[in-house]
């Protein structure tokens, strides 16, 4: 999606789960699924850079304060 | 009757018989009528005994020059004083009848000693009236001011003591202002005694206008001698009742006169009672400036006291500060830690949870995937199954008229029939249509 950068975190996860929802569900097709499991690692992706520069701001800025 | 003497004979007679009955000398005591100096230096004299005011005796006596420089230096020095009217004497006398001048004594010699007990005694017979009347310590009851700035001085104003005295006193070295007012008076001879008391009065009337301090007596210095009328019994009481304190600076050496006594304050000079005056300003400036030195130690302790206070104060707030911050600091510090220990494990934790969303979501998509392949492989299977040539391999066949086929048209004799089969397509014509099975 093209809008997955301006999702915050905790819409995203929120997006993770509910994806993850649908596909315990069952009743996607294949071709949902795809854009579905895309959509997903996606966020996951940026979810986990997110975490990343999260730690970095943070080190970086108790360590200016040090 | 006897013959008749003439004059000079019977002079002479006495003047005979005194000789031949008389010693040539005799020591006399009396008391000195009368004194007068001639022109040649001789004294002429008048001897009388007194039994209290009462006249007893009385004889004309002389010193002749010579004999009179002698003896008037001797008592001079030994008594402090020349021979005068008043004084009882011890004399050496020669009895003399001159037929013309009759009867008269001639002194040879006057024992100063004499006049000297006697005077003592004298004096000291005023000097016990006076502690009967309790006038001897009177004058010493007032306290001296501590800064005698207004004196009242009695003195002869041509007398060197008293310029002495005024020299001193406006002289002085540390610019001290002293305010001074002569009260003129005889400070010696016979009129001294009443002068000064009416001096004294003066000032007693004054003192209803003017503020004294102090009464001054001065004498002018000078003579050594006719220091009699200090030790006058009036004089002495008029001192002593004066309601100011009395100092007096008489210039005598020898030994103190009974206006010294009564005084409150006896110095030897005027200039040593300048200098007693100056003293009490020296004193109480002195005091002054150790007054001052003690509040300026005192100030001191006390600045140095508060100093020392303020810097422990200083000291004490800044430790406490300094472990306040250092706590604080401290405190930061550990909640800096436990941020980033909380900001790490929740991180890992989403971390965690993202990893296992991952996994999870990758699984569930494979099952799914996997799940789809076996359906396809089984609808594929199914597919195989149904297909045609699966049949006609087999032998089966099949017809259709028309393009449709036959076990759904509808069908009579005579209809053409398209038969397939694995390889061939056979053309036919239905002969007859029978029912069969069910």
């Amino acid at each position: 999606m093209a809008n997955n950068n301006t999702l915050s975190y905790d819409k995203a996860l929120h997006r993770i789960e509910e994806i993850v929802r649908q596909l315990e569900e069952d009743n996607k097709s294949i071709d949902e699924l795809s854009a579905l499991v895309k959509e997903a690692s996606g966020l996951i992706k940026d979810c986990k850079l997110k975490l990343r520069m999260t730690e970095e701001d943070i080190l970086k800025a108790f360590g200016e304060e040090g | 009757m006897q013959n008749p003497l003439s004059l000079s004979e019977l002079n002479q007679l006495i003047r005979h018989t005194l000789d031949s009955n008389l010693s040539p000398s005799y020591w006399v005591t009396a008391e000195i009528g009368e004194l007068r100096d001639s022109a040649k230096g001789h004294a002429y004299l008048e001897l009388v005994e007194k039994s209290g005011d009462q006249l007893i005796a009385k004889i004309k006596a002389n010193i002749w020059a010579y004999t009179y420089q002698g003896i008037r230096s001797r008592f001079a020095s030994t008594t402090g004083q020349n021979i005068c009217n008043g004084m009882k004497v011890l004399a050496l006398v020669n009895v003399q009848f001159h037929e013309i001048y009759g009867l008269s004594i001639n002194i040879k010699d006057i024992d100063p000693n004499y006049t000297l007990g006697e005077r003592a005694k004298r004096k000291q017979e005023i000097i016990d009236q006076l502690s009967r009347e309790g006038l001897m310590h009177l004058n010493k009851q007032y306290v001296l001011p501590q800064v005698p700035q207004r004196l009242a001085v009695i003195s002869s104003s041509t007398a060197a003591g008293f310029g002495d005295f005024i020299n001193q006193l406006e002289h002085n070295a540390h610019g001290y202002q002293i305010h001074w007012e002569l009260y003129q008076a005889t400070m010696q001879g016979n009129d001294a005694s009443s002068s000064i008391i009416n001096a004294i009065l003066s000032i007693e009337a004054d003192l209803q206008q003017k503020d004294f301090d102090l009464l001054v007596v001065i004498r002018g210095g000078g003579a050594k001698t006719d220091m009699d009328c200090f030790d006058d019994y009036d004089l002495a009481r008029a001192i002593a009742n004066t309601s100011l304190p009395v100092v007096t600076g008489i210039g005598h050496e020898r030994d103190e006169c009974i206006a010294d006594l009564v005084a409150n304050t006896k110095m030897k000079t005027p200039t040593a009672v300048a200098e007693f005056v100056l003293s009490g300003f020296r004193d109480f400036e002195e005091k002054l400036q150790e007054k001052l030195k003690r509040i300026e130690r005192t100030a001191g302790y006390f600045l140095q006291r508060e100093d020392r206070l303020i810097r422990d104060k200083e000291h004490m707030l800044k430790n406490l500060f300094l472990s306040k911050a250092g706590a604080a600091k401290e405190k930061l510090n550990s909640k800096t830690q436990q941020i980033l220990s909380l900001a790490h494990n929740k991180i890992k934790m989403q971390a965690i949870s993202l990893g296992n969303i991952e996994t999870y979501l990758k699984k569930n998509v494979q099952i799914r995937l996997d799940q789809e392949k076996n359906n396809l492989q089984g609808l594929e299977k199914d597919l195989g199954r149904l297909n045609p040539n699966y049949f006609l391999e087999r032998g089966y066949t099949r017809t259709e008229i028309n393009g449709i086929p036959v076990n759904q048209a509808k069908i009579k004799s005579g209809d053409e029939l398209t038969t397939f089969t694995l390889t061939k397509r056979i053309k036919s014509k239905i002969a007859t249509i029978e029912k069969y099975g069910k």
